[in-house]
């Protein structure tokens, strides 16, 4: 049972009657009739034993972006139903409105809209539907919470996205559009074709040119359908926030523009994301479908707060990864961390594939760095510094072992990680 | 809105249930404030009179009507808050009266034939007695003030404030009636000055019991009755009224405390700001006074950063920077020695002058 304002505002107007008549008699008949009322209304109601609600709609966000899922609700009872309806989201779903009126007719059904602008990455359930029916005074009503499952995937926010044309025109320049003619480490045979003036004659196909009497020259493009392994540390490291997202977050956003750079580039990639288990693995999905899974598989993914496996991460590397290849590994550069965990199995990898580091950076620490107003601040920057500089001969003893590191911001990594990837296939390295 | 105003509604009847029991405290003789009477009444009731206090004249009449041993005698401290009834009802008691502050309709009906001499009240003033009266002669002077009588019957009149007197009695046929002007040496606070102690306890000596009258305003007007108790300040309908808006308030408190749907919970992650340690580090640097390690670290990221400006290797040493970085610029060797490899600063100021000259440093050092 629900009451609504009205009630209250029906006694309130009832007070004054009682105050112009002045009897116990008046108040005992302006209550009475109010609560004769309040029964007839609740009476009246349409009953929610005959009410379904089902949802329908998107069943993935991306985060930063909008979706809307419909609920419908379905009338099988006798009595029109008129009230309300709230539609329950947890908060991070950001869902509105939260609640709006209804009016379905005995056996029709409504529909209703619900906008969700989720701020947090994850699967969402959709909470119970609440209907509340209300009778024809609109006094007093019924009310009732149905479950209506309903889940969407809330997928990482791909924010370098607008870093994509710009890498997809350099890839273009080492790629097809415009095909060298030199021949290089990396590159494979292409085609042939007609000698222009400013050919290089070394490139002249003599064996060709002598079949079809005329001069040909033979074209070079960069290899294809290299592999690439994408490894997310999702540990302890990976769960500090730099600015508003966490290392994850922006790990993240930086696999999926390699990921969607890669695979214009004609190559595959795998992803396994791991600490102490792994918990996501894409490995060979098409090519069409490697970002979609990738977003898909990300999604749910927390960081946890433990150290996280190192042998782990690099035997499941291992065993997706089986001619060489290169591997992006994503974690954090936290010097007692990578020397007492990484360290000792990077040389697997080394020897085997061609291996990039990324760690997000804290712009945080930088400003810190640049501290100068007082005492407190110098004596911050210098432990910034100190920091920044155990992190870079971290970089330093990874470099040393065969890996090529980067350190970036977090809204630097993603290009910077584009761009290393870009600079290796030019160097026909993969 | 409709709360606001419920809320408003249900303060004001509360404001009116709490408004104080007793309006009327003037010579009340159970009030201790400084215009009751209840020093006046303990010392009548350490001389052995009986002091039975009155809120209305039915009781008053009540309480005289045993007539027990000894004379009675009846005390209206306001009488203008009367009725005319009221009035007419006291008349008729067999007891002396005293009246204080009495006029108009009171002074007509209780005390006939006297009557206000002046309008304007007399400002309090200590007076002498001037009269024949025995009570107020032991007296003496009183502190007197407020109506003044003039009479055409044969009285005593007492206490003469600007030819008229202060206090006026007369005796009819078994009751002895006394008018003052004003209760003022009968109250707490001048009490103890003068002869206003005896000149009141003078006044009521012959009495054995005495009845006090302290009438209450009636909120009805001198028309309606009312109760036979006090009169009601609240008509009855306000009562049922204030019940109703209570009832309001309970169905507004339902329909706001009715939730649309359960809560619904969601497991928040664990925020940690990466910098945090860099913090704690800096803060423990700065409660240590580590003035040392501090300038190490930021002589070590200046060279770090210097080293390839000036072309130098990876390892090349603090002197070695210090003297290539004075050949490039116009600054002193030593100088540039004592910033990038002198001794640890030996206060925080001198610490920041540092950190900033270092910046100083390098800047000179891109652009010499």
């Amino acid at each position: 049972m629900t009451l609504t304002g009205r009630v209250a505002a029906a006694a309130l107007a009832g007070a004054l009657a009682v105050l112009a008549f002045g009897s116990v008699t008046a108040l005992a008949i302006v209550n009475g009739i109010l609560a004769l009322a309040v029964a007839a209304d609740l009476g009246l109601a349409a009953s929610l034993a005959g009410v379904r609600v089902t949802r329908s709609g998107a069943t993935a966000i991306h985060l930063g972006e909008q979706g809307t899922v419909t609920i419908a609700v379905a009338n099988d009872g006798r009595r029109r139903l008129r009230g309300a309806v709230r539609d329950g989201w947890r908060p991070s779903a950001g869902a509105l409105p939260g609640r709006a009126p209804v009016d379905v007719p005995a056996g029709s059904r409504a529909l209703l809209t619900t906008t969700l602008t989720p701020v947090r990455r994850g699967d969402v359930a959709g909470g119970p539907v609440t209907v509340r029916s209300l009778g024809p005074l609109g006094l007093a009503g019924r009310q009732r919470s149905v479950s209506a499952p309903w889940t969407v995937r809330v997928l990482p926010a791909f924010p370098s996205r607008r870093h994509l044309p710009a890498r997809l025109a350099r890839l273009a320049v080492l790629d097809g559009q415009r095909r060298t003619i030199l021949r290089g480490q990396g590159s494979e045979f292409d085609s042939l074709r007609s000698y222009v003036l400013g050919d290089d004659v070394r490139s002249i196909d003599w064996r060709s040119s002598a079949r079809r009497a005329d001069v040909l020259v033979r074209t070079w493009r960069p290899e294809r359908s290299r592999r690439i392994v994408l490894v997310l540390d999702t540990g302890r490291g990976s769960a500090g926030r730099v600015g508003h997202i966490t290392r994850l977050d922006a790990a993240m956003d930086a696999t999926l523009l390699l990921a969607a750079l890669a695979v214009r580039a004609g190559d595959r990639v795998d992803l396994i994301a791991a600490d102490r288990r792994v918990r996501a693995r894409v490995v060979g999905v098409g090519r069409d479908t490697t970002l979609a899974s990738f977003a898909r598989d990300l999604a749910p993914i927390e960081p946890d707060l433990t150290e996280p496996d190192m042998a782990l991460l690099v035997a499941a590397t291992l065993t997706a990864a089986s001619r060489r290849c290169l591997v992006v590994l994503f974690t954090d550069l936290n010097p007692a961390a990578v020397e007492e965990g990484l360290l000792p199995h990077l040389g697997l990898l080394t020897t085997r594939h061609q291996v990039v580091l990324a760690a997000v950076a804290d712009p945080a620490v930088e400003r810190l760095a640049a501290g100068r107003d007082d005492a407190a601040a110098v004596y911050h920057a210098a432990a910034a510094a100190a920091a920044m500089a155990r992190r870079a001969r971290t970089a330093e003893l990874l470099r040393a072992h065969g890996a090529q590191v980067i350190d970036a911001t977090p809204a630097g990594l993603a290009p910077a990680v584009a761009d290393a990837y870009l600079g290796l296939k030019a160097a026909g390295r993969l | 809105m409709t709360l606001i105003a419920l809320i408003v509604l249900g303060g004001t009847a509360i404001a009116l249930l709490a408004s104080p029991a007793r309006p009327n405290s003037y010579l009340d003789p159970a009030s201790t404030a400084p215009s009751g009477a209840n020093a006046l009444t303990d010392l009548l009731g350490e001389r052995g009179a009986a002091v039975i206090r009155a809120y209305n004249p039915a009781d008053a009449l009540a309480a005289l009507v045993p007539a027990t041993a000894g004379r009675a005698g009846l005390v209206v401290t306001s009488p203008g808050l009367l009725t005319r009834r009221q009035l007419r009802s006291l008349a008729r008691a067999d007891a002396d009266l005293l009246l204080v502050g009495a006029d108009g309709p009171a002074l007509a009906l209780l005390a006939p034939g006297v009557r206000v001499a002046r309008a304007r009240p007399a400002p309090p003033a200590l007076a002498r007695p001037r009269c024949a009266l025995a009570g107020a002669r032991v007296a003496g002077s009183a502190d007197v003030g407020g109506l003044t009588y003039a009479t055409a019957r044969p009285a005593t009149g007492c206490y003469p404030l600007g030819g008229h007197p202060w206090l006026v009695r007369y005796a009819i046929p078994g009751r002895a009636i006394t008018v003052v002007g004003g209760g003022g040496p009968m109250t707490n606070v001048r009490l103890a000055r003068g002869g206003d102690a005896a000149l009141a306890l003078n006044l009521l000596a012959a009495d054995r019991r005495v009845v006090w009258l302290t009438p209450e305003p009636a909120a009805t007007g001198p028309a309606t009755a009312g109760p036979p108790g006090r009169p009601a300040l609240i008509p009855p309908a306000a009562w049922l009224a204030a019940i109703q808006l209570g009832i309001a308030a309970l169905l507004a408190a339902a329909w706001r405390a009715r939730r649309f749907g359960p809560l619904i919970s969601e497991r928040l992650p664990v925020v940690v700001r990466a910098c945090e340690t860099v913090e704690g580090h800096g803060r423990l640097y700065r409660a240590r006074r580590a003035r040392d390690r501090a300038a190490a670290a930021l002589r070590e990221a200046a060279l770090a950063r210097l080293r390839p400006a000036l072309g130098l290797p990876r390892n090349a040493p603090a002197p070695a920077v210090a003297g290539a970085l004075a050949d490039r610029t116009a600054l002193s060797r030593r100088l540039v020695a004592a910033l990038l490899c002198g001794p640890a600063p030996a206060s925080d100021t001198d610490l920041v002058r540092l950190a900033r000259n270092l910046d100083d440093l390098e800047k000179g050092a891109r652009s010499p």
